[in-house]
């Protein structure tokens, strides 16, 4: 299992279409992806679940992967958040 | 049976009906053995499934005609599908209760839509509606295997239907669809919209069409008049036969004619031009000829990046587009025009109980001085080409109008400090859609290049109709004498200080307003694509000096069958003779 924290960075946070994005690129991986805040834990595969953490920008988050491919899913997931979802 | 309807789409279908119910399934609790529950978890796997195939195979099929962005809903409806919260929900439900799978979905699904709501994310609550669309899908999937797969065999089919739903109209894209009826609807629905852009005739708003049509085998839909004949007789087929090869002779004809200016008998010149929504439609306006684009609505560039905004940049580039596709010919920018009845966008304030008449359009546009900012600058340096226009929506009074104007200065003289280049020359228009703007064209009219009339929500003002009200779509009448008035005195103002009108809304497009429009001095119309050839035969059939005397005569009319009668005496007569 590998853990990072990481901070929200985008201006809107993770709304709907950030989340979407996100959810989307966790399903590529066969490991588990979960998010946290000093709050909740959620299923980094769950649109629902992602929603629900309401992270607004500036949020400090922990990733966790666990499974065969939880180095690359951080990787790629880590670089998606701190890219800002790709928003301009 | 012969039923009557709104033609919202031209020409003549004959073929096989083909009633397209929307199936609500409904859920029966069942309880079940112990044994009975892994197959029945492998059954909702299965539906769920089937139903994200469907979902990515009309996905496919939708890229030919709606743009990427729009192609994104389609992604969301997948991740909503494959949320393990959904799956397990049902699973959880199945094991521990004991219950069948259509029961355990439904759950599952009213706590998803119960937890999105309460995210607070508005885009989401926006696509309540989608999923339940997405739970009678999959519901329907558990039921067996979609009768519309088995039927939709067979060529030549009239869909009938009550209303079609996005999702089902873009899968009927690829079947050999050649008319739609539907009992409910209007113009501006959404199968109208399909229907126009794919070039089927249709007819909405048919009522008693579900009734009689079960158990119809043949059906004539004629998107010219607005008819729907349910077992035609072999004389109607015979001369719908007829009248649909003189429409096809028609339409080839006026095809032929596409790049030839639109001009009266006596040589003056309309311009017809194009309302473009999304840039897609950028080609077919090309294809018949229009003149420019009259309209181009921002909206949609809006709520494709919904709920962030677009930087000025994607304006920049967007609009570029745009005007490097028409160039030479004019490209009308209209501002953001949120709100109203129709669009929604994370910005606006969802509380407003009659949004028709709130925060919209310009109001927005002032409230909001940092978005509207946005959009001018992105607007100015997509001028480069000295095409772009721009036009301010839905303007009430002359203060609204300084002070856009001096938000539009300020960006220009930003850009100029920052040494971008942009059209300085830049044309500067004003929409008319409220009547105070209309009956003050005269206080307007020195200071804007052009006017650009919108009948559609003008006639909505002036004459207190809510358009998509059924019980008063009755009452939108565009011959209606004070929409006349108001046309004419918009056109008197123009005509004074040399400034130019076009006409934007329905009525630029509507075969018994054109010879007005034109006697009154307007000198563009622009319309939907599919409407410009036909516009343009008729503007070479006219002439300009029988249309002014026309309307001269006309200014003294009390009702509007009155003009309708005159209009109509016109058409059939002496509307050629100079």
């Amino acid at each position: 299992m590998i853990r990072r924290d990481i901070v929200v960075m985008n201006r809107l946070g993770l709304h709907a279409r950030a989340a979407a994005k996100l959810v989307q690129l966790a399903n590529q991986f066969k490991a588990q992806v979960t998010l946290s805040t000093n709050q909740m834990c959620a299923d980094a595969k769950s649109i629902l679940g992602v929603l629900t953490l309401a992270a607004a920008k500036d949020t400090p988050l922990t990733i966790e992967t666990n499974g065969p491919d939880e180095q690359q899913a951080m990787e790629k997931i880590e670089s998606l958040i701190k890219s800002g979802f790709g928003e301009e | 049976m012969r039923l009557s309807g709104i033609p919202v789409s031209p020409g003549i279908a004959v073929g096989t009906a083909q009633i397209v119910h929307v199936r609500n399934v409904p859920v029966i609790k069942v309880f079940l053995p112990e044994s009975r529950l892994d197959q029945e978890i492998a059954r909702l796997k299965a539906a769920i499934d089937a139903t994200i195939r469907e979902i990515e195979a009309q996905k496919a099929s939708a890229r030919s005609i709606l743009s990427e962005d729009f192609l994104a809903i389609f992604d969301v409806h997948t991740i909503i599908l494959k949320d393990p919260a959904l799956i397990n929900g049902a699973v959880v439900r199945i094991k521990r209760e004991r219950v069948n799978a259509e029961y355990a979905l439904q759950g599952a699904m009213q706590d998803m839509v119960r937890g999105l709501t309460e995210t607070e994310d508005p885009y989401f609550q926006e696509r309540a509606t989608d999923v339940d669309d997405l739970h009678r899908r999959v519901q329907l999937h558990l039921s067996g295997p979609l009768p519309e797969r088995d039927i939709w065999t067979g060529d030549n089919l009239v869909i009938l239907a009550e209303t079609l739903t996005p999702s089902e109209t873009s899968a009927l894209h690829n079947a050999p669809i050649v008319g739609f009826a539907t009992e409910r609807g209007a113009r501006t629905s959404h199968t109208a919209i399909i229907a126009r852009s794919l070039e089927i005739p249709a007819v909405v708003g048919v009522k008693g069409l579900m009734a009689s049509g079960g158990s119809s085998k043949n059906v004539i839909v004629d998107g010219l008049e607005g008819v729907v004949i349910l077992d035609p007789t072999q004389e109607e087929l015979q001369e719908y036969e007829r009248r649909k090869e003189a429409y096809g002779n028609y339409k080839s004809r006026i095809l032929a004619d596409a790049r030839q200016e639109a001009r009266t008998v006596d040589g003056h010149r309309i311009l017809v031009s194009a309302n473009i929504d999304l840039s897609d439609e950028v080609e077919s306006a090309l294809t018949v000829g229009a003149n420019g684009c009259g309209l181009y609505r921002s909206e949609f560039l809006y709520l494709s990046h919904s709920p962030d905004l677009p930087t000025e940049e994607q304006h920049q580039r967007h609009y570029e587009k745009i005007a490097e596709a028409f160039y030479p010919h004019r490209v009308v920018i209209r501002t953001l025009d949120l709100g109203g009845e129709k669009y929604f966008h994370a910005v606006l304030d969802r509380r407003e109980h009659n949004p028709v008449l709130g925060v919209r359009a310009i109001r927005f546009c002032l409230k909001h001085p940092d978005i509207f900012k946005t959009q001018l600058r992105g607007l100015l340096r997509a001028s480069r080409l000295k095409n772009v226009s721009i036009l301010f929506p839905l303007v009430t009074t002359f203060e609204e109008f300084e002070q856009a104007l001096s938000l539009l200065e300020t960006c220009k003289e930003e850009l100029r400090t920052e040494g971008v280049p942009f059209d300085e020359d830049i044309p500067l228009g004003i929409m008319v859609e409220v009547p105070s703007c209309a009956l003050t064209a005269a206080s307007f009219a020195p200071h804007v290049d052009f006017f650009s009339i919108g009948t559609n929500d003008l006639i909505q003002y002036l004459l207190a109709i809510d358009r998509n009200n059924d019980s008063v779509a009755h009452l939108y009448d565009p011959l209606h004498p004070a929409v006349l008035e108001c046309i004419a005195r918009v056109c008197d103002a123009a005509g004074s200080s040399g400034k130019h009108v076009s006409v934007c809304g329905e009525a630029a497009a509507d075969p018994s307003m054109i010879p007005l429009l034109i006697g009154y001095g307007v000198e563009e119309l622009s319309m939907t694509p599919s409407a410009i050839l036909e516009v343009k035969d008729q503007i070479r059939n006219l002439s300009f000096r029988s249309c002014q005397k026309l309307v001269k005569k006309i200014r003294k009319v009390k009702t509007s069958r009155e003009v309708a009668e005159r209009v109509s005496a016109f058409l059939n007569g002496g509307s050629r003779s100079v």
